[in-house]
């Protein structure tokens, strides 16, 4: 393969947060026909397109610290392509997250809890522990709890990754 | 008043236009039975997609993708039967090259003329040889290299993103370039000498419904050629595979001598001069 190619297309780093049921980058790029449908039917508007002039163009992707995915799943439903793929809201992988203790108000022994009240996999993705202090588990990566925390800045750090095969 | 071919066509051609409006403007009501463009629209259940769309996006993830194929075949059934009336009748970058070539037919009347059957071959393999090295390119680098310069996607996604969010692109200006090329370089180019869609579904139209000439009633006074926008020449019987069956022959015939032949007439392709 050629030079060039290697230098555009070899890294499928994940810069964004993909819908859910999102393949890998790679696959996402090249079954993904731009077509938006994902967008039109998302209910929140969390769902963005990628400006033009990369080769993101046209993909879906999320911001989460404007609008996060509340897993409602409605996207992969509407997606003719198969870029989403059809699975269970508990199976989604978006991103990774991260609790960070020195800000948190929750660990700073403050009734906040917000990220876990909030959160669409209650007691899954986050549960409390004996102390009632949250404590990341199965998390999917959706971002609400990034979105809802309250300290400035968020104690709440995610970053997109997507185990697939 | 007895309706033309083209109070059809322009009906249709807005319609489809307004659509492109009105579904994301829907969906913004939270109305979501249906969504979607050009490049793929319909419910959850049954969808419309682009045939071409489908077809890169396959050959970039290498894999066949079942529900894909299905939602892809309406367009090529179109094609099949009704030849390139994607062009004509749907794509809302026909009706904007439509406009630049009124205003071509205006300002440089001279340069209308018909493509001549050597021209339209060179025409043709440039056009054939376009398609496939974006479908090679496609394959190799794994990313559909079509959709990212496709202006038909790039007006949909346009007026979808410029509905739901208020914002427009950059890549409008890609629309703008053709719009001007059509203008002022050739006439239609894109359409006929470029756009990979339209060179796609042109592959399935070799048995499709086409414009067929009474040889009895024409009375060859060129007007059939003079109005084809895309350099074909009914009164020479040179109906080529550039042809959208928009029709304007027909309607502007003064003896009636044009007419739709139905589809499926298996037979060859009248590439040859009568007359």
């Amino acid at each position: 393969m050629p030079s060039w190619f290697e230098r555009i297309f070899k890294g499928w780093s994940e810069t964004y947060f993909r819908p859910p049921g999102a393949q890998s980058e790679k696959n996402l790029l090249a079954t993904c026909i731009k077509c938006g449908r994902c967008m039109t039917v998302c209910p929140y508007q969390s769902i963005k397109i990628a400006d033009w002039g990369s080769k993101y163009y046209g993909t879906p992707y999320i911001e989460p610290e404007i609008t996060p995915c509340y897993l409602c799943m409605k996207c992969p439903e509407v997606c003719p392509t198969g870029s989403l793929r059809v699975i269970s809201k508990e199976n989604v992988q978006m991103g990774r997250v991260q609790v960070l203790q020195k800000t948190c108000l929750s660990w700073q022994d403050d009734l906040c809890n917000l990220c876990y009240k909030r959160c669409p996999l209650q007691d899954r993705a986050i549960v409390l522990n004996d102390d009632l202090k949250p404590v990341i588990e199965n998390c999917v990566g959706c971002g609400v709890c990034f979105y809802v925390c309250p300290t400035k800045p968020k104690s709440i750090v995610i970053t997109p990754q997507r185990n697939l095969s | 008043m007895k309706l033309s071919y083209q109070h059809y066509r322009r009906s249709i051609q807005f319609t489809v236009l307004g659509l492109l409006i009105a579904i994301p403007l829907l969906n913004l009501l939270k109305i979501d039975a249906v969504q979607g463009i050009l490049c793929s629209i319909g419910t959850a259940n049954y969808e419309i997609t682009c045939a071409l769309g489908a077809l890169q996006s396959m050959l970039a993830n290498r894999e066949i993708h079942f529900p894909l194929l299905l939602s892809a075949s309406f367009f090529i059934l179109l094609a099949i039967f009704l030849g390139r009336v994607f062009c004509g009748w749907i794509c809302p970058q026909g009706l904007i090259s439509e406009g630049g070539d009124k205003l071509r037919t205006r300002f440089f009347k001279s340069s209308c003329k018909p493509d001549s059957l050597p021209r339209y071959h060179i025409g043709r393999n440039f056009l054939l040889s376009l398609l496939g090295a974006g479908l090679l390119a496609t394959f190799l680098m794994g990313v559909p290299i079509i959709c990212y310069i496709c202006p038909i996607g790039i007006i949909c996604r346009e007026l979808l993103q410029g509905t739901m969010l208020y914002k427009i692109g950059g890549e409008i200006v890609i629309v703008m370039i053709i719009f001007a090329a059509d203008v002022l370089v050739a006439r239609r180019g894109w359409c006929r000498y470029i756009c990979p869609v339209g060179a796609f579904y042109s592959l399935f139209s070799s048995f499709a419904m086409k414009v067929k000439r009474d040889k009895y009633s024409c009375v060859k006074c060129g007007t059939c050629q003079r109005i084809c926008s895309m350099g074909n020449a009914p009164m020479k019987d040179e109906i080529v595979k550039t042809c959208i069956n928009c029709g304007d022959c027909i309607d502007k015939c003064p003896e009636g001598a044009l007419s739709f032949e139905k589809p499926l007439r298996f037979r060859n392709i009248p590439i040859k001069k009568v007359g």
